[in-house]
């Protein structure tokens, strides 16, 4: 009797004690809004009344949003029924610069769209951990210098994961990451952008599995001055389909993508080590991938500042390239340049052969060199930019025999 | 006779009692529903303050489509803020700064919007605002900011009607977050460092009778940088960096949420736009290419974004749904006689 009591009490301690526990670890809340007549209040109240762990859940419908949303609490899921069902739809969006905005950590959006947002679809700044799943983000009536800048938008943000995305129509980069760091972009579906997939000032990005067609340009990898966080390093683009990224460039003047010519399969601007391999880059009428430094029109002087305007450590190999440069896009500078120099022969490859002044006359320091490797049968040219400067004739060289050093492979990204 | 000073006594205990600021409320996670529950007016339909709630005024203020703006700073009985010569003074636990939004309605009266709370709470400034029901007689939580349709009030623009967004909680942090905190803005000695006319209708500089009522440490004040934006008595370009100060220095500085911008408008930033190219500007960005252009206002990103009240292309980003034309004007001239 005293052994079944002693039990009883020790039952009902650990009972007590599984609860607390049960409590603390479990008690995240599902809280299900689905769409009504005050979509903008009910829901924003939602996410700002969430407790960390808590699931926003959305439901089949469509949302119409006047104002911007937002989320600032960490540890938040976002979870529609799937981006053709559950519609957050800002077409008579009366205030906000975006769709959506999140600023904390750990959240997770999954499977809900974004449609026709004033500004950026979905902005994420200062985030760490960002995780965007099955989103898809979309201006529906086409492309259009008058859509939103960004469909999806993480910038200042750690450990970015963006799987199985779909975005559309973005009047500058359909999926764009900025000043960020441990990024990966998969499975993805960027069209009808002026840049499909954009990595900017970042650090640390694998870009595979993701088709960009349609674009202006298909993936660009940028480095931009004057920035709190310049210098990027470490992408590696591969086993992409990049392809007929042949839409004239619609963005808004003034803006760096602006100057992307009509199709451009990649480019790589003012970047290190850099490694794009076993991509698929299809049918572009100006240009397979380009390599460039960053040229300023007014001539800024960077020597001084931190910024190093010029890619190096760059490795393509194993990529296929067909059909580029059959119509290149004579509006664009870096296009009509190279029609002139090349004289109507594009190449697949360029790399504008830019260097510092000291490397121009010392040569490139060998880990620095450009590596092109088992990339079939490509045209490849790269500029002499004095020669060039200087009107003197052989200005593009086509040998790419200087190129063949072995390649050294980037570590893939790991998210924390 | 003999007992009217106890019976005395009991009523003044109890009166001051009701009457106080909660200050329990202040630091309460739980915000409450009405704002009439911390007691921070006598009156709150004329806003008038209560006990140790102090109105202030800014030199130069963040426009909000016109509105008149009712500031107060309360710290709690005994507490003193602690000077900053740069930055928004170092407020005690307990402190609440408070800021009701109204118009001038045509036939005299006054509408109130909103009435916005930062509270000093233990573990931050918590920022809340609260939308007034006039008819109620208070004002309510609006943690998901309310859209409020305004007729009738007199503003220098012409428009009959105003579609006046009270901010949810989390757009009180776009503009109040610095670094991962949301922070006070206007209570920078730079702001505040002006004459103010209080109840006994006598002038003092701000700064001296916050301390002189010891809610301020006592501190030597230098900070001239800043002036009335719109008083053409002081240099056109101190006008103009203190417009920009106010109104998006506070985002657009390294710690702000333009910070990725890297344009940074603060008084004293030396790099302020001048051949500044857009990075993630889009349609914001005109088909222009800088910030700004010396000479050329219709060059200049900085004032098209003024200029236009669509959602992704105006500046600031929240706040107005009007154009601030005498700003406009401001900057215009100021960026035409840059060199």
């Amino acid at each position: 009797m005293r052994l079944v009591n002693y039990l009883k009490k020790e039952f009902h301690i650990i009972l007590i004690a599984s609860c607390i526990g049960f409590t603390a670890t479990v008690f995240s809340e599902v809280i299900i809004i689905p769409p009504s007549e005050n979509s903008q209040e009910r829901l924003q109240e939602a996410l700002i009344l969430a407790n960390p762990g808590d699931i926003v859940q959305l439901t089949s419908g469509v949302y119409s949003l006047e104002d911007s949303l937002s989320l600032d609490i960490d540890n938040i899921t976002i979870n529609g029924d799937g981006h053709e069902y559950t519609i957050l739809d800002f077409s008579n969006q009366k205030s906000g610069a975006q769709g959506l905005l999140v600023t904390s950590d750990n959240v997770t959006l999954k499977d809900f769209a974004v449609l026709d947002a004033k500004g950026d679809a979905i902005k994420v700044k200062g985030s760490d951990g960002i995780s965007f799943i099955n989103v898809r983000t979309e201006w529906s009536g086409g492309p259009k210098p008058t859509n939103g800048a960004y469909g999806l938008y993480p910038v200042e943000s750690k450990n970015v994961l963006i799987d199985g995305c779909i975005a559309i129509g973005a009047s500058d980069a359909g999926i764009y990451v900025g000043q960020s760091e441990n990024i990966i972009v998969r499975n993805s579906i960027a069209k009808f952008n002026v840049a499909g997939i954009e990595i900017e000032n970042s650090y640390y990005a694998d870009v595979y599995a993701n088709t960009a067609v349609d674009n202006t340009g298909g993936i660009l990898v940028f480095d931009l001055p004057g920035l709190p966080q310049q210098g990027g390093h470490d992408v590696r683009v591969f086993g992409n389909l990049i392809k007929d990224n042949n839409t004239d460039n619609f963005a808004p003047e003034g803006n760096i993508v602006g100057e992307v010519p009509r199709g451009t399969g990649i480019i790589i601007m003012a970047n290190s080590n850099i490694e794009i391999f076993d991509n698929e880059i299809q049918d572009h009428e100006t240009i397979g991938i380009a390599i460039v430094s960053y040229i300023s029109d007014d001539s800024v002087d960077f020597s001084g500042t931190d910024y190093y305007p010029h890619p190096k450590s760059v490795q393509i190999h194993d990529n296929s390239i067909s059909q580029s440069g059959y119509n290149p896009d004579l509006d664009k500078d870096i296009a009509s340049i190279l029609f002139d120099i090349s004289e109507g022969t594009m190449p697949d490859i360029f790399w504008d052969g830019v260097l510092p002044f000291r490397q121009i006359v010392f040569g490139q320091p060998d880990a620095e060199k450009l590596i092109l490797k088992n990339n079939g049968s490509i045209n490849f040219a790269v500029m002499n930019p004095i020669r060039y400067m200087l009107s003197l004739p052989n200005q593009l060289n086509r040998d790419q025999s200087e190129y063949t050093k072995d390649i050294q492979p980037l570590s893939p990204v790991i998210i924390d | 006779m003999k007992h009217r000073p106890l019976f005395f006594f009991i009523l003044l205990f109890i009166s001051s009692k009701t009457l106080a600021v909660n200050d329990h409320l202040i630091l309460s996670d739980d915000a409450p529903k009405r704002l009439s529950e911390y007691n921070f007016f006598l009156d709150p339909i004329k806003q008038l303050p209560n006990e140790h709630v102090v109105p202030y005024d800014l030199i130069t203020a963040l426009f909000s489509d016109y509105t008149d703006k009712h500031r107060f700073v309360y710290v709690p009985n005994g507490m003193t803020a602690e000077y900053n010569n740069e930055e928004v003074f170092d407020f005690p636990i307990g402190a609440a700064l408070i800021k009701t939004f109204s118009y001038q309605e045509a036939d005299g009266g006054q509408l109130l919007l909103e009435t916005r709370l930062l509270l000093h709470k233990h573990d931050g400034w918590d920022a809340l605002t609260y939308v007034w029901d006039i008819n109620r007689g208070d004002a309510y939580l609006a943690l998901g900011g309310k859209t409020i349709d305004v007729r009738n009030v007199i503003t220098p623009s012409d428009s009959d009607y105003i579609r006046y967004r009270a901010p949810n909680k989390n757009q009180c942090k776009e503009c109040h977050l610095k670094n991962d905190a949301v922070e006070p803005i206007g209570p920078k000695p730079r702001n505040i460092n002006k004459l103010f006319v209080y109840k006994d209708d006598l002038e003092r500089n701000q700064i001296d009778h916050w301390t002189a009522i010891e809610i301020l440490q006592e501190k030597n004040y230098s900070y001239d940088r800043m002036v009335n934006a719109f008083d053409n008595s002081y240099d056109l370009n101190l006008r103009a960096r203190s417009y920009l100060d106010i109104n998006c220095g506070h985002c657009h500085s390294p710690e702000g949420s333009a910070s990725s911008s890297g344009l940074y408008l603060s008084v004293d930033d030396q790099d302020f736009g001048v051949f500044k190219k857009p990075v993630a500007a889009g349609r914001g960005s005109g088909g222009l290419s800088y910030s700004i252009v010396p000479g050329y206002p219709e060059q200049s990103i900085l004032l098209y974004r003024m200029l236009s009240n669509e959602p992704d292309v105006m500046m600031p980003e929240s706040g107005r749904t009007m154009m601030h034309e005498e700003a406009i004007e401001l900057v215009s001239e100021w960026i035409t006689e840059m060199k």
